[in-house]
C-alpha cells in the first residue's frame, strides 16, 4: 500500500460523505409508491394496513405504518430479506421482477425519476 | 495475440468462471441487493498483472457472459457487464496513476458497485438505487482490498501461468 492508495481511499470516502448529506432522505413518510418498470403502480398510505398484490408477482403488506415484501416469484427473495421500510429504511428493490417500493411523503417528497 | 497467449487467457478465463459459480453457494454477508465478494476478480486481476490489460479484458468478458447467460438471466447480463467494465476502467486508470496493487483493487471494487448501482438506476427507472452507494462504496473498498490482496499473494508465488 503507498501513499497514492490513501488519497484515492479519502477522495472515495469523502464522496460518500457528501453523498450522504446531499441525498434528501424523505421527512416523516406517509405514503410508499410502487413502481414496476419505472412506471408508477400505486401509491398507499402508510397509516392503513393493507396487502397490495404487486403485477401478479410480488406481494407488498402494510401493517403499523411500514411497509414489506410479503412474497415474490423472484428466484433468489432477496426483496423479502430487505426488511421493513417506514420511518426506517427508504427503499425495497426487487431486482428480478422490477418492482421497487419507496417511502415518500405525500406533500414533500417528489421522487425524482 | 499468439496461441499461447490466447490459452492462457483461456486457462484464467475458466477459472474465473469457477471461482464465481463456487462463490454463488456462499450465504450473502450483508443482506444488500447484489452483495457479493467478487472472488473472480482475482482471475481478472491476476490477468491483468501477469498477462495485460487487454487480457484482463478479456477474461471478464468470458467471465460475464458465461456466467450470466449461462447461470443466471438476461437481466444479470446489463448488471454484471457494467459492473465489469467499470472496475476494469477504474483499475486501468488506478494502475496509471500508480496505485499499488490493493489500492488498485480497492478501485476495482468500488467502481465495479458503482457501475451495478447504475445499471439499476437504468433498468428501475428510478434513482432510489443511489441510497445504495453508502453500503456498496465502503463494502468495495473491503472486497477489493481483499481480492487484490489474494492476488498480491498468487502473483508473488506462483511461477509463470
Amino acid at each position: 500500500m503507498n501513499k497514492k492508495d490513501f488519497i484515492f481511499i479519502s477522495i472515495v470516502l469523502a464522496a460518500v460523505v457528501s453523498a450522504a448529506l446531499f441525498l434528501r432522505f424523505p421527512k416523516n413518510p406517509d405514503t410508499v409508491s410502487v413502481y414496476v418498470d419505472g412506471e408508477l403502480f400505486g401509491e398507499y398510505s402508510l397509516s392503513l394496513d393493507t396487502e397490495i398484490s404487486v403485477n401478479g408477482t410480488n406481494t407488498v403488506k402494510i401493517e403499523n405504518g411500514e411497509a414489506y415484501m410479503f412474497s415474490s416469484t423472484c428466484p433468489d427473495k432477496l426483496c423479502i430479506h430487505q426488511g421493513k421500510i417506514g420511518k426506517t429504511g427508504k427503499s425495497i428493490i426487487c431486482l428480478p421482477n422490477r418492482v421497487s417500493v419507496e417511502t415518500k411523503n405525500s406533500v414533500h417528497d417528489e421522487v425524482s425519476r | 495475440m499468439n496461441s499461447k497467449k490466447i490459452a492462457r487467457v483461456g486457462i484464467i478465463s475458466a477459472l474465473a468462471v469457477v471461482i464465481g459459480y463456487i462463490e454463488s453457494f456462499f450465504p450473502p454477508i450483508i443482506p444488500v441487493a447484489g452483495f457479493k465478494l467478487g472472488l473472480s476478480n482475482i482471475a481478472v486481476m491476476y490477468a491483468f498483472y501477469k498477462l495485460g490489460k487487454r487480457e484482463a479484458f478479456l477474461v471478464m468478458l468470458v467471465k460475464v457472459l458465461i456466467t450470466s447467460l449461462w447461470f443466471q438471466g438476461l437481466n444479470a447480463l446489463i448488471f454484471s457487464l457494467f459492473g465489469g467494465v467499470f472496475s476494469l476502467l477504474a483499475m486501468v486508470m488506478t494502475d496509471k496513476m500508480e496505485l499499488s496493487k490493493i489500492g488498485v483493487g480497492m478501485a476495482g471494487g468500488v467502481f465495479h458497485n458503482v457501475g451495478q448501482i447504475l445499471a439499476a438506476a437504468i433498468v428501475l427507472g428510478t434513482t432510489s438505487a443511489f441510497y445504495y452507494v453508502l453500503v456498496l462504496i465502503p463494502s468495495g473498498l473491503l472486497t477489493g482490498a481483499l481480492v487484490s490482496f489474494t492476488t498480491s499473494i498468487l502473483i508473488k508465488y506462483t511461477k509463470n501461468v
